[in-house]
């Protein structure tokens, strides 16, 4: 082997003439590429249209119209239910997969044997397709032969079977249901692991300084886990908020806008009522509120980052 | 202020019956009021799991562990006022250090006012000289900076007890040996009863008042060092105790007049039966040197058996040099000073002086004969007294 063969090939010499300052950018040019196609531009694409009025029966004919849709927003009349739904959904859905996905994971942590197996079963709502979860659920809660129209009977909560998912009083709760379900048993796993991941020679050093069991947690456990749970609580909000499928499949929304959250209202403007400039601004409605969990999320996630 | 006493205590692991382990058997022991007892053995003795029962970690399975005579089996840990300095440190990560140090003063009394506890605080950082460091969290402080926060916080309570697992294990040799000092001042100065756990026989020799050498889960001896070093109850404590190890060899004991006839295969000599203590015509017995206690014939009259040997290996240490021989077949080891015009192959005579014989009954193997601290004019004087139990246990292990 001699040093000729180690000579740059003419592919590296021209590399070599690129100036310092582009030739940094160059590798992440195939990433940037591919986030450029699959998400810049989708969003670009959805801003434009959403300034315009563009119809799904005649989508050549789109014409800007200013920020008419925005406008739009506001007067409609089904947004303020709409948007209280989804702060309900979001608000009652995220406390209550916590707080079940906590006790759910300290159980899994302190007081239930096989553990592995354990988080395995607890895991399965989380795994199951989006879909056949819905569908168990819609089941479930079927007003006629549902099974828990049978067990609130028997149990004495209501006197005969409740037409929940028809009632415009009680279709959000049925999907929340299903929604805490399926989200809760993620939080367990995250409690689970950031429970585990505390030295237990923390709890015996507490033990030893006089602390008791509730002040282990209070000034241990919890402190310990402060920033997974803060991570844990940004991730429900933002599953929560983006969520279709549980309220779709359960209810389409219905009866009426009883049961719609923001995804659900835009899905039926763009594709039931074949209003996509309308469905775009909504769209950026939704996007701009995700930013801003996204934000937080990234600040503490970096934080994090820097104290271990 | 207080006196330990451990009476009986066993601990056992899971069904005794099905395949439990027996960490610790049949404990007894007391540790006076400002005594610093030192818990010594190997990995998997009994002795961390002692150390906890103490603290309140775990419960003895049998035996009363008491406090100043008040049993506290049944008292749980947060109520023993004991502090526990642990192998890993166990600071509080999301505390700084005035936090951590604070911590037992603000779980334990609830009307204790915050001006109190920072006085507190502040005294102790300068007793250890961390004052600088109070606002710093763990992550940022170096292996001796923890190592010491950990010792402010089991300090500041002024507790009944201290109980060190293993604290220096995890700092590397040099900071081991200042911190070990530390330790040892600090506790004299604040006078509080210490157990202290370790594996390192030298660590042991030189901090603690008493030793606790376990086993098995079992005792073997409780002594003074310099009792563990010379009179080791047993072969076990022997070979424990002392680097490098002692050279054991398998004899025979044979009563002949006034004196006793010993034969090792490697040598043969005489003892006054004055210092054995055996019951039998002819006993099958173990015969022990220190490496400390052999010289080289050419430097040292010792007055006892020579012992011919080929030096295989010279390990220099600095000032002396652990010599490893060959002697019929057996390994020997000796340190000595004079060791710069020796070559590895050549023959050396050493000898051992008749007082510094060790001998073990090999059926028991328990002690027969210990090692004599009594001066002796015509052996090499002095300098070979000087090398008593703790003397010789500055040689790191």
């Amino acid at each position: 082997m001699s040093y000729a063969d180690q000579a740059l090939s003419s592919y590296e010499r021209a590399l070599g003439r690129v100036p310092d300052g582009v030739r940094v950018y160059l590798p992440i040019l195939p990433v940037l590429a591919l986030v450029g196609v699959f998400i810049l531009y989708p969003i670009a694409q959805a801003i434009w249209t959403s300034f315009t009025d563009k119809h799904l029966l005649r989508p050549d004919e789109a014409e800007f119209v200013g920020v008419e849709n925005y406008g739009e927003v506001w007067t409609n009349p089904q947004i303020h239910e709409v948007l209280w739904n989804t702060f309900v959904w979001v608000s009652v859905g995220s406390i209550a997969a916590i707080v079940i996905g906590f006790v759910l994971g300290w159980l899994l942590h302190e007081k239930l044997p096989y553990t592995s197996v354990a988080s395995a079963i607890v895991l399965v709502p989380w795994v199951l397709p989006r879909v056949v979860g819905a569908s168990i659920w819609k089941f479930m809660f079927g007003g006629s032969q549902g099974i828990i129209n049978e067990l609130l009977v028997q149990l004495g909560v209501i006197d005969d079977y409740v037409v929940m998912l028809g009632s415009t009083e009680l279709s959000l709760w049925p999907p929340i249901v299903g929604m805490v379900w399926r989200l809760a048993p993620l939080f367990a796993l995250l409690t689970l692991t950031s429970l585990k991941g505390i030295d237990r020679q923390l709890y015996e050093a507490a033990r030893m300084d006089g602390a008791t069991p509730w002040e282990q947690f209070r000034y241990v456990t919890l402190p310990m886990m402060r920033y997974n749970l803060v991570i844990g609580f940004l991730l429900m909000l933002i599953y929560n908020i983006r969520n279709f499928s549980m309220v779709w499949v359960m209810t389409r929304g219905g009866p009426g806008v009883s049961s719609s959250t923001l995804p659900v209202m835009i899905y039926r403007a763009a594709f039931v009522d074949f209003q996509v400039g309308f469905a775009s601004a909504l769209s950026m409605l939704l996007f701009a509120v995700l930013l801003v969990f996204s934000y937080y999320y990234i600040q503490v996630y970096d934080k994090i980052r820097g104290e271990f | 202020m207080t006196t330990l006493e451990l009476d009986g205590v066993t601990k056992t692991f899971g069904a005794p019956d099905a395949g439990g382990v027996v960490a610790v058997d049949d404990v007894s022991l007391t540790v006076d009021d400002g005594e610093f007892l030192v818990l010594l053995g190997p990995s998997g003795c009994g002795k961390t799991t002692t150390l906890r029962m103490i603290g309140g970690l775990e419960t003895p399975t049998e035996g009363v562990i008491s406090f100043d005579g008040t049993e506290v089996n049944e008292v749980k840990a947060r109520n023993r006022d004991v502090a526990m300095v642990f192998q890993n440190f166990a600071l509080y990560p999301h505390m700084n250090v005035s936090q951590n140090l604070g911590f037992g003063l603000r779980r334990e009394n609830e009307d204790r006012s915050s001006e109190e506890i920072i006085d507190r605080i502040e005294a102790v950082a300068e007793m250890l000289e961390i004052e600088g460091l109070l606002d710093n969290t763990p992550a940022a402080l170096s292996g001796g900076q923890k190592q010491r926060v950990a010792l402010g916080r089991a300090i500041i309570r002024e507790p009944r007890l201290f109980l060190f697992d293993e604290p220096l294990a995890n700092l590397d040799a040099s900071l081991r040996k200042t911190m070990r000092t530390e330790i040892d001042e600090l506790q004299s100065e604040v006078g509080i009863t210490s157990v202290y756990v370790t594996h390192n026989q030298e660590e042991a020799m030189s901090i603690g008042d008493k030793i606790a050498v376990m086993n098995d889960g079992r005792l073997q001896q409780l002594g003074t060092p310099s009792e563990v070093f010379n009179e080791p109850s047993n072969q076990f404590v022997a070979q424990f105790v002392g680097s490098p190890d002692m050279n054991l060899y398998e004899g025979t004991l044979t009563e002949n007049g006034d004196v006793y006839r010993v034969n090792v295969g490697i040598t043969e000599f005489d003892l006054p039966s004055g210092l054995v203590q055996a019951g039998d015509d002819v006993l099958d017995v173990v015969v022990g040197f220190r490496p400390q206690d052999l010289f080289q014939s050419r430097t040292r009259q010792t007055g006892g058996p020579k012992i011919e040997a080929d030096l295989r290996v010279v390990e220099p240490l600095g000032t002396e040099a652990i010599l490893y021989g060959e002697t019929e077949g057996r390994a020997i080891r000796a340190t000595d000073t004079q060791f710069h015009d020796l070559d590895e192959d050549q023959s050396v005579t050493l000898s051992i002086a008749p007082e510094h014989i060790y001998l073990f009954d090999a059926n028991t193997e328990e002690l027969l004969k210990g090692r004599l601290m009594t001066e002796r004019e015509d052996t090499g004087v002095g300098e070979v007294e000087v090398r008593d139990g703790a003397g010789a246990e500055v040689r790191d292990g």
